[in-house]
């Protein structure tokens, strides 16, 4: 972090996952936000999140991409201030919006024209036919995300889209590639639902059915690729990467490293699936609780991950997603327990 | 200045943290951190508040393979700009005990 380079580059970016706010208009089966009561700081406390984000990466000399997201981020008031006063930041490179695409309008487009940093605007889609999304957003809720889709290419934004596989929609996925095709969609992703919080309950594939899905999504990625931009750079892809120099298949998870989740009360997480609180944003500040959060620091060891992932020749791509196997077995450091990988000795 | 006599004290706000060889000082309260190799690791971990710098002398000799002396004249630079940096702190003693 004692990087000395003033250009961005993407060894010195931290991303910032900012839940901004709780409230949603929809309530997704899948969802791990357990509780929707409004909740939304007061911009004065919104921007001194910001501030000590800006602080932060002043000290680290780094970057900042920042996703904003809630619950459902068009339902905020203080959304287009926010952006007003993030887009003017030096230290900001990059701020996408996460959203279930529901509410966006043509007014909305407009006035998300103007922030020269909004580089990506993601859409949930939880299905690629209706009655699939449907099932778990609600009612309508498809053809509202696909004409906030549409809205937003007529603007020329950049869109992607994230697919979270459940036992639900797991059997439509190339249902989904096609549409993100005929929709325009620039980017994808398709990755498991993490069983935490509100979704502790939700069934968990298993781990051959996991390398199954994972490799029919690798082949359509490469078949694809002129059409469609397949994000594959979490952890378990690097298991289907042809070879050691293939960047674009797997990667080590930031967590600990380069990321942290804030949620709508300051309350830090290292990732918002990795439910286990740090410190508060207000309270502990970030240095405190990235210098002295023994979860951070245990991960940060990659000799302390057990099982299989301990001695794992993908280790240095991959790691294993540590909030799976925390939600799973109740200890961050376990193996991934959807890996398919045979144990290494 | 320091001398032998002089005992320090690492700030409470400072974090030591060694991880996969590599070591640093981290202050959690201005968000400052130090890349240290594992010598300074050792002289700061040291810095206790009781032990004065000669008994530390006499402590990390017998840990590194290095001459009393030099490692005297390595620790007083290494302190003061510790010092200096606020990783550190001066422990005053009462002359009078
Ligand atoms: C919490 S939502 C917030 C933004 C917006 N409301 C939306 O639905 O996109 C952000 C993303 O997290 C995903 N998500 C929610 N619960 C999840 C879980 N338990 N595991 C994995 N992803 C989850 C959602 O499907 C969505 O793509
Ligand atoms: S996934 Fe998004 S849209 Fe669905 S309930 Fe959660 S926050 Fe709301
Ligand atoms: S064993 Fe762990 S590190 Fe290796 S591929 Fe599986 S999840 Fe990734």
């Amino acid at each position: 972090m004692e990087n000395k380079q003033n250009k961005r580059n993407s060894a010195n970016e931290f991303y910032f996952q900012w839940h901004f706010l709780n409230y949603c208009n929809l309530r997704c089966s899948h969802c791990y936000q357990g509780d929707y009561n409004f909740f939304e700081l007061p911009f004065e406390k919104l921007i001194e999140i910001a501030n000590k984000i800006i602080e932060a990466l002043n000290k680290w000399n780094m970057f900042g991409r920042i996703s904003l997201t809630g619950g459902e981020p068009f339902m905020s008031k203080s959304l287009f201030a926010l952006l007003d006063y993030l887009d003017k930041q030096d230290r900001i490179c990059s701020i996408h919006i996460l959203t279930n695409g529901t509410l966006i309008d043509d007014e909305i487009c407009k006035k998300l024209l103007k922030y020269n940093k909004l580089d990506e605007i993601q859409v949930s889609l939880d299905g690629g036919t209706q009655h699939v999304h449907d099932a778990t957003r609600g009612e309508g809720n498809f053809d509202k995300a696909i004409d906030g889709i549409r809205l937003l290419k007529k603007y020329n934004f950049k869109v992607s889209s994230m697919f979270t596989i459940t036992n639900k929609n797991k059997n439509d996925i190339f249902n989904f590639i096609s549409l993100a095709i005929k929709e325009n969609i620039d980017y994808i992703s398709l990755e498991r639902v993490t069983p935490c919080g509100h979704s502790a309950n939700e069934d968990i594939i298993s781990s051959d059915e996991i390398h199954r899905i994972y490799e029919q999504i690798n082949l359509e990625a490469e078949k694809l690729s002129n059409e469609i931009a397949i994000r594959r750079t979490r952890p378990l892809w690097a298991n289907l990467s042809k070879n050691s120099f293939d960047n674009k298949v797997g990667g080590f998870c930031p967590v600990g490293f380069t990321c942290l989740a804030i949620l709508c009360d300051g309350t830090l997480l290292p990732c918002r699936r990795l439910e286990i609180p740090i410190g508060n944003i207000f309270t502990d500040g970030i240095f405190k609780t990235w210098y002295s959060s023994k979860i951070l620091w245990d991960i940060r060891d990659k000799n302390n991950l057990k099982g299989k992932c301990h001695n794992c020749k993908n280790i240095s791509k991959c790691g294993g997603c540590r909030a799976v196997a925390f939600a799973l077995t109740n200890d961050y450091l376990a193996e991934d327990p959807q890996c398919w990988m045979e144990e290494q000795f | 200045m320091l001398d032998g006599r002089t005992i320090l004290k690492l700030n409470d706000d400072v974090i030591l943290k060694s991880v996969n060889n590599s070591f640093r000082a981290l202050n959690v309260n201005d968000g400052n951190q130090y890349r240290l190799n594992l010598v300074s690791f050792k002289m700061l971990e040291n810095a206790d508040g009781k032990r004065n710098i000669d008994d530390i002398v006499n402590e990390l000799t017998k840990i590194f393979d290095v001459e009393k002396t030099t490692l005297k004249d390595d620790i007083l630079l290494f302190y003061s700009e510790a010092l200096q940096k606020k990783i550190i702190f001066l422990v005053e003693i009462d002359e009078n005990n």
